[in-house]
């Protein structure tokens, strides 16, 4: 007999829970969905969940990291999948650093896809995969370190070099060669507008737009 | 409830005389006149004195006494004032004044006395001692009077001003947040109304109908309309609106009356009129006319401070300026005083003419107080207006704009989930069957769409009980930080059913909580709530996390914190944070438009 997995699907959005729910119904998942942290945690100590798909921006008070932090401490082999709206959580900033390991991502806008949702759960679920935090696949900056993101990130907030230096406490050449390196990671076009087309890039991560 | 900032305080001759005397506002006045009611002692002891001695060492021992005594009392004052009601700078300048007067004036007469000689002569020890009994109660007076009759008119002016901006500002915040609520309606329903009066009209029973285009229709409506509308109503923000309570605005702090104050209070009255009879009467009946040298001093005090105040503009003394300006006037009164009579022809110490100084002086010493009182009391009224109106306009603002704000929320909410899933079920329902749509699907469609139209034109109401919901989150965090909730009886009370300001104390006690959590690591969390005011909810979040960075603060949930606050403080002490926050109990309503 077959050990019957269980899901919990924390997502403040009605439809979109509801979707994830049959999703994961039809692979095979028993599903519990619950509308807030708090919900969630409740049903958590009811019923043992081999997997937590959590939206991390669930409103006012704990999020989704917040809850699956709270499961962890309790659970720490749950499989465990992020939903965000960014096509690259690293632009997040602050939150990025807070999210947990051994975690997957899927971007929203990809869940019409079945495939996107059952990758992201096996590689949550896969144990090779542990103490990594994988990025989306549709991440336009996903050839890009950590730090190449935070130097993006001041790129698209209308720094100059120098001011990039100094808030990294290093040298203007540094900074000029790591934005040589982002603007071949990404694959464009070195050139004076490159710095244009980098802040277009990093915008379009956050806001999830399609490159 | 508080005041309103229209409601004129009633002020009757009884309530003047008694506040003249118990005032805890008048605090400069009860301190002098309890300074000045141990001049009796001084006068006993001057009549003593004066019938057994005229040597010099006498006359600078009871100079220097003189000095010591004013010292001694002036500190004594200045101890039992802050006993009884705390600090109070102008209480700390005119204590400080009097003790550098009769000190000063102790050792500049010793030195007189002592140089010239003059001690030989009885009356020098008289005036000396006269002074120092009847100076302080006089100087007190014109003290007081001065400063208060000069800085009154300006004051008052500048109060009347403030209230007068308070209520102005209140009507622009009113305006700003009736649109800004009106406008968040008018949104939601003109985005809607017509995508619903379309699918309405499809399922008009004569239209070619099918299956697929209502369920295509109940999609787009969520995709193109819904969706982005929940988004965009989240994001809305009204204009910039003035916080919602003006610190700076509040003149000083409101005291609290004291065990000490209620024990000392019914001993003004006797301590007063006996400071002030009893010099009065010694010299009446002849003993000496320390009294009416002192209204002479009095008066040419006025004129140097007047003259001071008109050549400078200024309204304020500092202290080193005051005792400078004080002995220096109190000298030249003395002077004036004698050569006056000399010049005059009458003896120096012509009992007579003591008596009618004593009938002229009178009336302007009743009239300087009365004056005072009267003056202390409508600026003190008038302060305690503002106080109201600032009280009243952080109701007002904070509610209004927690109304709006909450009412923001629950509609983007509203939409993003209950009208989202409510077409989505329809759609999935509809989906799940084939063929031509029949009268009880059509009959469904039409109660999905009334409801909807319905539910987007009126904002949801909130049915949550937000101390159960903390309850919830207690429970949620236990096991990685201990959150111990102490909530007050009253606070319960006054959040039982009570709409917008329960979510407004769920909100935000949930907001720093978070926070504590997930930017300091709490482990140990310690929520407070009580009612600070009838009307103000106090709540205070004291964790053990770290402390927070000026840059974590800006992200700490801070439009949360200022829409539905009155004001709120993020400190650190000894290694615990907290946060603190006043959060109006008082249900603001706002009317809508007659279209909603």
């Amino acid at each position: 007999m077959t050990h019957q997995r269980t899901a919990l699907v924390v997502e403040d959005e009605p439809l979109l829970c509801s979707l994830i729910g049959r999703l994961l119904g039809d692979s095979g998942f028993t599903v519990v969905e619950a509308g807030s942290a708090i919900d969630a945690f409740g049903y958590f100590t009811q019923t043992e969940f081999d997997l937590i798909v959590a939206d991390i921006d669930l409103g006012a008070g704990p999020n989704g990291i917040d809850v699956v932090q709270r499961i962890r401490a309790q659970s720490p082999g749950i499989g465990v999948v992020f939903l965000t709206n960014l096509r690259d959580p690293r632009v997040s900033g602050k939150t990025w650093s807070a999210i947990p390991r051994d975690a997957a991502y899927i971007v929203k806008s990809e869940l019409g896809s079945p495939n996107a949702l059952n990758a992201a759960v096996a590689s949550a679920l896969s144990p090779k995969n542990k103490g990594t935090r994988p990025l989306p696949e549709s991440s336009p900056l996903r050839n890009l370190s950590d730090t190449q993101v935070s130097v993006l990130a001041m790129v698209a907030d209308g720094k100059s070099n120098d001011e990039i230096a100094t808030q990294r406490a290093t040298t203007v050449r540094a900074v000029e060669k790591m934005l040589q390196r982002i603007t071949a990671a990404l694959g464009l076009d070195a050139g004076n507008s490159n710095r244009v087309a980098l802040a277009r890039l990093y915008w379009d991560a956050l806001h999830g737009k399609d490159t | 409830m508080a005041k309103t900032p229209d409601a004129k305080p009633h002020l009757s001759l009884t309530s003047i005389v008694h506040e003249a005397l118990v005032s805890r506002h008048i605090l400069s006045t009860r301190a002098i006149l309890l300074y000045a009611a141990t001049s009796p002692l001084l006068i006993v002891t001057a009549e003593y004195i004066r019938n057994g001695q005229s040597s010099i060492w006498a006359a600078v021992a009871f100079s220097l006494y003189s000095a010591m005594i004013s010292a001694t009392l002036a500190v004594a004052t200045r101890w039992l004032v802050r006993l009884a009601w705390g600090t109070h700078p102008r209480a700390r300048i005119t204590v400080l004044w009097l003790l550098s007067v009769g000190a000063t004036r102790g050792a500049i007469m010793g030195v007189i006395v002592t140089e010239t000689g003059a001690a030989t002569e009885p009356h020098f020890v008289e005036r000396i001692l006269g002074g120092a009994t009847s100076l302080p109660l006089i100087l007190g007076i014109i003290a007081v009077v001065v400063g208060g009759v000069l800085d009154h008119r300006e004051r008052v002016a500048e109060l009347t001003q403030t209230v007068s901006r308070l209520i102005d500002r209140r009507a622009q915040t009113l305006k700003i947040l009736t649109a800004f609520r009106s406008d968040l309606a008018e949104r939601t329903s003109t985005a809607i109304m017509p995508a619903l009066s379309r699918i309405s009209r499809l399922l008009d029973p004569q239209t070619d109908l099918t299956r697929g285009t209502v369920i295509g229709e109940l999609s787009n409506l969520v995709d193109t309309v819904v969706r982005p509308l929940s988004h965009d109503l989240a994001a809305n923000k009204p204009e910039d609106l003035p916080p919602a309570i003006h610190n700076s605005q509040i003149p000083k702090p409101e005291w609290g009356r004291t065990s000490a104050f209620d024990a000392l209070q019914p001993l003004w009255s006797g301590i007063i009129v006996v400071g002030v009879a009893a010099s009065g009467v010694v010299e009446f009946f002849g003993a000496f006319r320390g009294f009416t040298m002192a209204m002479l001093y009095a008066g040419v005090l006025i004129a140097v401070l007047a003259a001071f105040r008109h050549v400078f503009r200024r309204y304020s003394f500092r202290p080193l300026t005051l005792i400078v300006l004080a002995s220096l006037a109190h000298e030249l009164g003395g002077v004036a005083y004698v050569y006056t009579l000399w010049a005059l022809g009458f003896p120096i110490f012509d009992y007579p003419l003591s008596i009618a100084g004593i009938i002229v002086a009178t009336p302007i010493v009743g009239g300087s107080i009365a004056a005072y009182v009267i003056l202390a009391l409508r600026r003190e009224l008038i302060e305690q207006e503002l106080r109201d109106s600032n009280l009243e306009l952080g109701h007002i603002v904070s509610g209004y704009r927690r109304t709006a704000w909450l009412e923001q929320r629950r509609r983007a909410h509203h939409l993003h989930s209950t009208v989202q899933s409510r077409l989505h079920a329809e759609a999935r329902f509809l989906s799940s069957r084939t063929g031509i749509l029949n009268d009880r699907e059509l009959e469904r469609l039409h109660e999905t769409i009334d409801s909807i139209s319905d539910s987007a034109s009126v904002a949801p109401a909130y049915g949550i009980d937000p101390l159960r919901e903390l309850d919830k989150l207690r429970d949620f965090w236990a096991g990685i930080c201990e959150i111990r909730l102490d909530i007050s009886d009253e606070v319960r009370d006054a959040l039982h059913n009570n709409g917008a300001p329960a979510e407004a104390v769920q909100l935000v006690t949930t907001e720093a909580i978070t926070n504590a959590i997930r930017h300091g690591s709490a482990t140990q969390i310690e929520v407070e709530m009580r009612l600070s005011n009838p009307e103000v909810v106090s709540v205070a979040v004291t964790n053990n996390g770290g402390n927070v960075t000026t840059e974590e603060r800006s992200g700490l949930g801070m439009t949360t914190y200022d829409e539905l606050t009155m004001q709120w403080d993020l400190s650190t002490m000894s290694d615990m944070t907290t946060f603190t926050a006043s959060i109006s109990t008082r249900n603001t309503v706002i009317e809508l438009p007659a279209m909603y």
